[in-house]
């Protein structure tokens, strides 16, 4: 798929959800190593809440609806499962390519 | 179920009843010291299975069941725990909790969470937590729901932020709380000790509420699969209606079976899978004895393993800074 420039980058992504989860989950684990491909689910990073709360905060991140059937661990499942999810997601329905996504507070 | 699945299940009723009350004998009247055992009795088989064990351990004289509804129970609990323990000879003393749950805000401050997900919810409607994961052909997560219900119209989900979820799930464990306030209030008057009914399922995998249903003095049927359970129910001559009826939490005002809010699998079928994996059992192997996918027990392997990460907490006691071991030499209390 090629790169739009209005749209988030796929490593751009990655990098803010990783300090998301950084800030939200390992806040008092600054040791854990958290890379691309590491699993986040089942690993005592995020538990089932936290699914819900990562969820959100993509939906307001990237400004995406996230449907049921896409909460899978396939797309959610480590940081670059995300990227990859989301960046075809925002391309796929334009919603990310036609907005900025909103900065963290 | 196939043979050799039920072959390892299968209890020795005789030995195990013989054990679990002598158990109980040694940890009430030795370890704790006290005279007795106030049980909290749902109507459900594994409240009324422990029960029955009480009364078999210490005499019926010596146990207290305590029903304990609120406005939201369902009406049968009460009815099948006061036969039963009428069948049992034990004391059996009925608390409503509605006033001191509404004291502590556990309807209001649960009914504000729902409002701000369907701002018609108020008087008369219903609710219950529902989870929904896609089945164990889909790769779909669980996710939580709140189920409500206006009076005389139709049941819709809405799908649960955290924070509302928290705060459904704070208001509510209140319900489980408050009984287990009273439950001690009982113990302390009669220098009974407090027995908790969890199973190993329920157990194992932290559904319960810390403070609340998770705390007794005694579990004595924490390390039983549900199946024995069962077995154990018919042995000790619990009624059916008591056997037959679907493992419920009796917590939201709509009707909620504990699959719906906390297991994903059917729990006669998550109990068999439970027990192939704490066997050592290899999913390939396990697939073949259950009759099931090999990559749906994987499935259920990983969860099992999930929901054990997220309640680990829930079982721990307070952590403390440095050890005290004048305190740790008393605090081993086994079957003796």
């Amino acid at each position: 798929m090629s790169e739009q420039t209005t749209g988030p980058a796929q490593s751009e992504i990655v990098d803010r959800t990783r300090a998301y989860v950084r800030e939200n989950f390992l806040y008092m684990r600054p040791d854990w190593k958290l890379g691309d491909e590491d699993p986040l689910l089942g690993t005592g990073v995020i538990d089932s809440i936290g699914v819900i709360e990562l969820v959100e905060f993509l939906q307001d991140a990237f400004r995406l609806a996230i449907v049921e059937d896409e909460i899978t661990e396939q797309n959610l499942g480590s940081l670059a499962a995300i990227g990859r999810f989301v960046h075809q997601k925002c391309h796929a329905n334009g919603s990310g390519a036609s907005v900025r996504p909103r900065q963290l507070a | 179920m196939s043979e050799a699945i039920a072959e390892r299940l299968r209890l020795d009723l005789d030995q195990v009843t013989g054990q679990i009350t002598s158990a109980l004998r040694h940890q009430v009247g030795e370890v704790l010291r006290r005279s007795g055992i106030v049980v909290a009795m749902s109507g459900g088989v594994d409240s009324s299975v422990c029960a029955a064990l009480a009364a078999a351990a210490v005499g019926a004289q010596r146990v207290l069941g305590l029903s304990l509804p609120e406005r939201e129970s369902d009406a049968e609990s009460l009815a099948l725990a006061r036969e039963w323990a009428t069948q049992l000879g034990i004391e059996f003393l009925v608390e409503d909790i509605s006033g001191t749950l509404d004291a502590c805000g556990c309807y209001a401050r649960r009914d504000a969470a729902i409002r701000r997900l369907v701002p018609a919810y108020g008087e008369g409607w219903r609710c219950k937590l529902v989870l929904e994961g896609g089945g164990l052909d889909s790769g779909r997560l669980s996710i939580c729901y709140v189920a409500v219900q206006p009076p005389g119209g139709d049941v819709r989900k809405v799908r649960l932020p955290a924070r509302e979820f928290r705060e459904i799930v704070a208001a509510t464990n209140f319900k489980q709380r408050v009984r287990k306030m009273l439950e001690y209030y009982h113990a302390d008057r009669l220098h009974f000790a407090v027995l908790g009914t969890p199973n190993r399922l329920e157990y194992d995998q932290g559904f319960f509420v810390k403070g609340g249903d998770g705390l007794a003095d005694v579990k004595p049927i924490a390390h039983l699969y549900k199946s024995q359970v069962y077995q154990l129910a018919e042995h000790l001559g619990v009624p059916p209606a008591v056997r037959s009826r679907p493992p419920t939490t009796d917590t939201y005002s709509l009707p909620q079976t504990q699959e719906e809010f906390f297991f994903s699998l059917p729990l006669t079928q998550l109990d068999l899978v439970l027990q192939a994996h704490n066997d050592g059992r290899s999913a390939a192997e396990a697939a073949i004895d259950l009759g099931m996918q090999r990559e749906h027990v994987e499935r259920v392997y990983r969860d099992i393993e999930r929901k054990r990460n997220a309640t680990r907490a829930l079982h721990l006691p307070p952590l403390l800074v440095d050890r005290v071991p004048e305190v740790e030499d008393h605090q081993s209390g086994g079957a003796g």
